[in-house]
């Protein structure tokens, strides 16, 4: 199950979105662009290529970092079943650009994007509450943030809620600007989240050289 | 009270930059005030103290200029005791060339505190990058507050100590990610300076025209130096045309 389905309305919105951001927000046309490249591509089949491995179907979703989540939300809808998905980015044109890509998803209510940013507040969004238990994380970009042991601290272990199965992808090429946590292997990677139970830990190297990380586990 | 502060740490500046902007002071404030410099090496009458509570979380391997040492002012309770909660307050970094009359600064409405908004940042570059941590339009070299408006950043801070200073290199990264707000500026904790009262000696004045790099502006009130995220450590007294004005 190694792709993605490209549904009718997902060719829609996706080409909608592209022609909105070339005529409203050609300054974030690039970045755009820049989330479609085939190593961006290649981290989102290898996630849902293992996730799948380990369990096939999911309801209540956590995505941190997720910017304009368009072929992750689409795997996780399509592909793994998932009822509900919070992106939680704190760029306000992600949110908003991520809600043209996913029309669909979000006028159905599967797809929901929040500014929160969950180092510092208290509380995840309300609207996870319907869905009963959160059972997936991903954070496909954790060389962007801080130490996910936090997040799952403040917002699982500290409040009594159940861990959720967790996907964390890192890298450890450190010479841009905005990766502040680079980890030198997947081990790393485990560890700063403290997960306790690791059911996959991997290296892949992409089509752009980088050498990316993922871990699932609890 | 009128207070005029600066903080000093470290090797980077020594007592005479701290006179010289004493002495710029004075010479542009018609209005009575206190100076203090809140320091790790206190020398003279107007030096306190500088914190060092923070200091724990300090990560060496980032390399980071650490400013969050000015922060500690904004709490001033911490500094000059409860009955500096009333009182009003400029900050000055030490590297600032005051051309004229600092007055306007104290005649400010202050509804909210200020801060310098860099009009020589594009704001749409500031919002396409904004989550990559870089291309923020703020700037700290000169905060204007009254009585308790900062202390919530100070509680911020001391909640988030951790996770705020491993991530933002910069104290002006972290303000634009928690008391700013680049997509509606009305709507910001802080308030940037009008157009026209300060401008950058290495980055320009407004964006798209006026953006003439090293370049004095002597009818604008502040010019700044600060230019150390970039990686440039000129010192503004080793600039010919700045230390003639001195």
């Amino acid at each position: 199950m190694n792709y993605i389905k490209y549904t009718p309305y997902n060719s829609n919105n996706w080409m909608r979105s592209l022609i909105y951001v070339h005529k409203e927000k050609p300054y974030l046309f690039q970045r755009v662009i820049d989330s479609f490249t085939e190593s961006q591509i290649e981290s989102k089949l290898w996630l849902n290529e293992e996730l799948n491995k380990i369990q096939s179907e999911f309801n209540n979703v956590v995505v941190l970092g997720g910017w304009y989540c368009h072929v992750l939300t689409n795997i996780l809808i399509e592909n793994f079943n998932v009822n509900f998905i919070c992106n939680y980015d704190i760029d306000v044109d992600s949110k908003h650009l991520s809600y043209k890509f996913n029309k669909k998803y979000k006028d159905e209510e599967k797809y929901f994007c929040s500014n929160r940013n969950l180092f510092v507040v208290d509380n995840l969004e309300g609207r996870h509450k319907p869905h009963g238990n959160i059972d997936l994380f991903i954070n496909p970009s954790c060389e962007h943030m801080f130490y996910m042991k936090e997040i799952f601290k403040k917002h699982f272990d500290d409040c009594d809620r159940p861990r959720p199965l967790c996907v964390l992808q890192s890298t450890d090429k450190d010479d841009y600007d905005d990766h502040i946590n680079c980890v030198k292997d997947p081990y790393e990677l485990s560890d700063q989240a403290g997960l306790v139970e690791t059911y996959y830990t991997g290296t892949k190297k992409l089509s752009n050289g980088m050498n990316r990380f993922m871990v699932i586990g609890r | 009270m009128k207070n005029i502060l600066c903080v000093k740490w470290g090797d980077k500046y020594n007592s005479e930059h701290v006179e010289k902007l004493k002495e710029q002071v004075e010479r542009n404030c018609s209005y009575d005030f206190n100076f203090y410099c809140i320091t790790d090496k206190p020398e003279k009458d107007y030096d306190i103290q500088l914190p060092t509570t923070w200091d724990e979380h300090y990560i060496p391997e980032k390399e980071f200029f650490w400013a969050y040492r000015k922060c500690y002012m904004f709490d001033q309770r911490k500094i000059f005791g409860s009955k500096s909660e009333n009182d009003e307050y400029l900050f000055f970094d030490i590297d600032v060339l005051i051309h004229n009359s600092i007055d306007p600064l104290w005649e400010l409405p202050m509804d909210k505190p200020y801060i310098v908004r860099g009009w020589w940042n594009d704001i749409l570059n500031c919002q396409k990058n904004y989550g990559k941590l870089k291309s923020t339009p703020l700037n700290s070299s000169v905060i204007r507050w009254n009585g308790l408006q900062l202390k919530n950043i100070y509680y911020h801070i001391r909640k988030n100590a951790d996770m705020i200073f491993f991530t933002y290199k910069t104290i002006d990264n972290y303000f634009n990610h928690f008391f700013y707000n680049v997509h509606n500026e009305e709507d910001s904790f802080f308030r940037g300076y009008p157009k026209g009262m300060i401008y950058s000696w290495y980055k320009g004045n407004i964006y798209p025209e006026d953006m003439e790099l090293k370049k004095l502006r002597k009818d604008h009130i502040v010019c700044l130096f600060n230019n150390s995220a970039s990686g440039v450590h000129e010192d503004m007294n080793d600039i010919r045309e700045i230390s003639e004005l001195y």
